[in-house]
């Protein structure tokens, strides 16, 4: 729970921010943005709270799953570029990708 | 250690090893060099500006070539370099400086590194295109980047190639926070970890808290510039810009903050001193990074569209935390041991060059003074000596620090030297004739001017300090390049520092740490030692 303290003490302080802001101006867009991000805070402070130190875990030297995975979201993301066939291409490439994490994990 | 490993696969050498290998040092090497790859690009793009403006008239491009080179410049500076730099800087040292044999989450790690250089070659594609690469500014500017404005593929491979470059940013920062929340060896509490992991800590926060709002804007961009119609209403302009510099505030600190924490670093270790007010650090890096998140509103002073009273407010008082952490810097400095060596003259220069930055931040953080040089050259000047004049001597401060441990030579001092001083004339002649000209009514991004405004001289200025900081990063590749066939070893602790990437060999082993850690009583466990064998 101690590691999640200094991210908590962050939220709380976007949190004030975000009501001073939300006390000064009626602009929709303005005011859900630092709550936006209160949250996306929130779920990094759970994260920090659960974060432990196994006493053994399996470290790969080597790992495909991310340039796999990389190829995919850029392919996924030139599809509004390039056409469907780019965006389809890349969602293979994902499918491959947690394949090969998969793989990995289970050695 | 803070654990054991069991590695299941054998190393990986050869390019494949590149692609693949998921070390944290391998790859933040792989990632600081892609990324000074990009910094020479763009350092290109700006000297082809320089060389445009340096008299009246067209000279090297075409006005539609200009808007790609500004708008390119800034966009390869910020997403592709300082930005990744600052990241590789943080992947290759938090694990070391909180005892933790391996980086967590190595494979979104590396993924992270293939999605930032992925995205640079889509951005950069854009140049192959029929109508050029991106020209709405490194903002993407609403309505100069809608459809009807920029038609074509470059500006849409602009956009997938931004994206990309925030996804990696949010890649790398996750698995550095999940290093520092669930790697640190035995002893090494959160107020014992050294200020430069702390800096890290504070600038993931960010990255997480912001840089979603830069993938949002550029896929409502893009959904946009396919007919999606997504901001062509009377506030469709404001709310692109409420989106996208609700990161493009906050990104300014991520290219801050890391070399904050490596000048603190550098400055104790060259004081012979402890850092100054640590907690009182810790406070304001939380404080400084928290504000630094609800200023975006006054880079809209002049829409008329934001609140100017809270964001002024707010921004004014960044000056506080800021304040501090000059203090601080300071404070350890004072009845300190100084040792002049490069990295502590990188060190110096950030802390005087920066402060022209932060000053002049303090000047268009009021709103009848930012109407006054809004838009102007004024402003680029402000920037650049927070990122370039600013931030890049806290970064080459750090490379001449950490350089014998990533690679166990030493760079050579005399080169490093030279290095400095052509640095500080070219950034210094390049930037303070850009406040004059700002000040003097000439706007940004123009490709031309005319002979009756006066201002070629100072322009003309201005273009021979861009090439003096051309030179300056010549002769640090020179040093690289001698370093790399006649540098002198390092051995694993050749500035008596304080912190444990100290404790282990240069470079490092695969799993970091090959003997038992020192035990860690506070933030420079390594000082600790040598004040305990004197008493």
């Amino acid at each position: 729970m101690r590691n999640a303290v200094p991210v908590l003490a962050w939220a709380a302080l976007l949190a004030a921010l975000a009501a001073m802001l939300a006390l000064w101006t009626g602009d929709l867009v303005a005011v859900v943005l630092l709550p936006g991000a209160v949250l996306v805070v929130l779920v990094v402070a759970m994260g920090a709270a659960r974060a432990r130190d196994p006493v053994e875990r399996r470290v790969p030297d080597a790992s495909a799953s991310g340039p796999l995975a990389a190829g995919g979201v850029a392919l996924l993301a030139l599809g509004a570029v390039a056409g469907l066939w780019a965006a389809l291409i890349g969602a293979a490439l994902l499918v491959l990708a947690i394949v090969a994490a998969v793989r990995e994990r289970i050695g | 250690m803070s654990a054991t490993v069991t590695p299941p696969f054998a190393p990986v050498r050869g390019l494949v090893g590149l692609a693949v290998g998921t070390d944290h040092k391998g790859v933040a090497l792989r990632l600081g060099t892609a990324a000074f790859g990009f910094f020479l690009a763009g350092g290109v793009l700006a000297l082809l500006m320089r060389a445009e403006l340096a008299q009246p008239g067209m000279q090297v491009t075409s006005r539609g070539g200009y808007d790609q080179f500004f708008s390119m410049h800034g966009s390869t500076m910020i997403y592709l370099f300082v930005t990744p730099v600052a990241l590789a800087l943080g992947m290759y040292l938090v694990p070391l400086q909180v005892g933790a044999a391996e980086i967590a989450w190595p494979r979104l790690n590396l993924m992270g590194f293939w999605l930032l250089v992925l995205g640079g070659v889509v951005m950069w594609s854009g140049f192959l295109t029929r109508n050029g690469a991106g020209s709405a500014a490194w903002t993407g500017e609403y309505p100069q980047s809608a459809a009807v404005s920029t038609p074509g593929p470059g500006m849409d491979l602009w956009c997938a190639g931004v994206a990309l470059a925030a996804l990696a940013g949010i890649a790398l920062a996750a698995s550095q926070l999940a290093t520092i929340a669930g790697r640190r060896a035995p002893g090494m509490t959160l107020l014992r970890m050294p200020i430069f992991t702390w800096s890290m800590l504070v600038t993931c926060l960010m990255t997480v808290a912001s840089f979603p709002a830069l993938v949002l804007a550029m896929g409502l961009l893009l959904a946009d510039r396919h007919g999606a119609g997504v901001f062509d209403s009377a506030g469709g302009p404001a709310a692109y810009q409420n989106i996208f510099w609700f990161y493009g505030h906050p990104v300014v600190y991520v290219m801050f903050f890391p070399f904050l924490g490596a000048v603190l670093e550098v400055v104790a270790t060259f004081s012979r001193r402890r850092v100054f007010g640590y907690r009182a650090i810790v406070i304001s890096l939380l404080v400084f990074t928290a504000l630094s998140m609800s200023v975006w509103g006054h880079h809209m002073f002049t829409t008329g569209q934001v609140a100017n009273g809270y964001f002024s407010l707010t921004s004014t008082m960044l000056a506080v935390p800021a304040g501090l952490e000059y203090l601080a810097m300071i404070g350890t400095m004072v009845g300190g041991a100084i040792v002049l060596r490069t990295p502590m003259l990188f060190a110096l220069g950030f802390i005087v060059q920066f402060l022209v930055g932060g000053l002049s931040g303090i000047y268009v953080a009021s709103p009848p003074l930012d109407y006054h040089v809004h838009d102007s050259y004024f402003v680029v000047a402000h920037f650049h000596y927070t990122l370039l004049a600013g931030s890049v001597f806290g970064l080459f401060a750090g490379v001449y620090y950490w350089w014998p441990k990533v690679t166990g030579r030493l760079l050579f001092e005399r080169l490093g030297r030279v290095h400095f001083w052509l640095f500080v004339v070219g950034t210094n002649v390049t930037f303070i004739p850009q406040f004059v000209l700002g000040y003097d009514g000439m706007p940004r991004r123009i490709a031309d001017y005319s002979p009756a405004y006066g201002w070629a001289g100072w322009n003309t200025a201005s273009t021979v300090g861009a090439g003096i900081v051309a030179l300056s990063v010549v002769v640090f590749i020179v040093n690289v390049a001698l370093t790399s066939i006649a540098g002198k070893p390092a051995g694993s602790d050749p500035w008596e520092a304080h912190t444990l990437e100290w404790a282990t060999t240069s470079p490092p082993p695969r799993h970091n740490f090959t003997a038992a850690l020192p035990a860690i009583r506070s933030n420079a466990p390594l000082l600790d030692l040598r004040e305990e064998a004197i008493l």
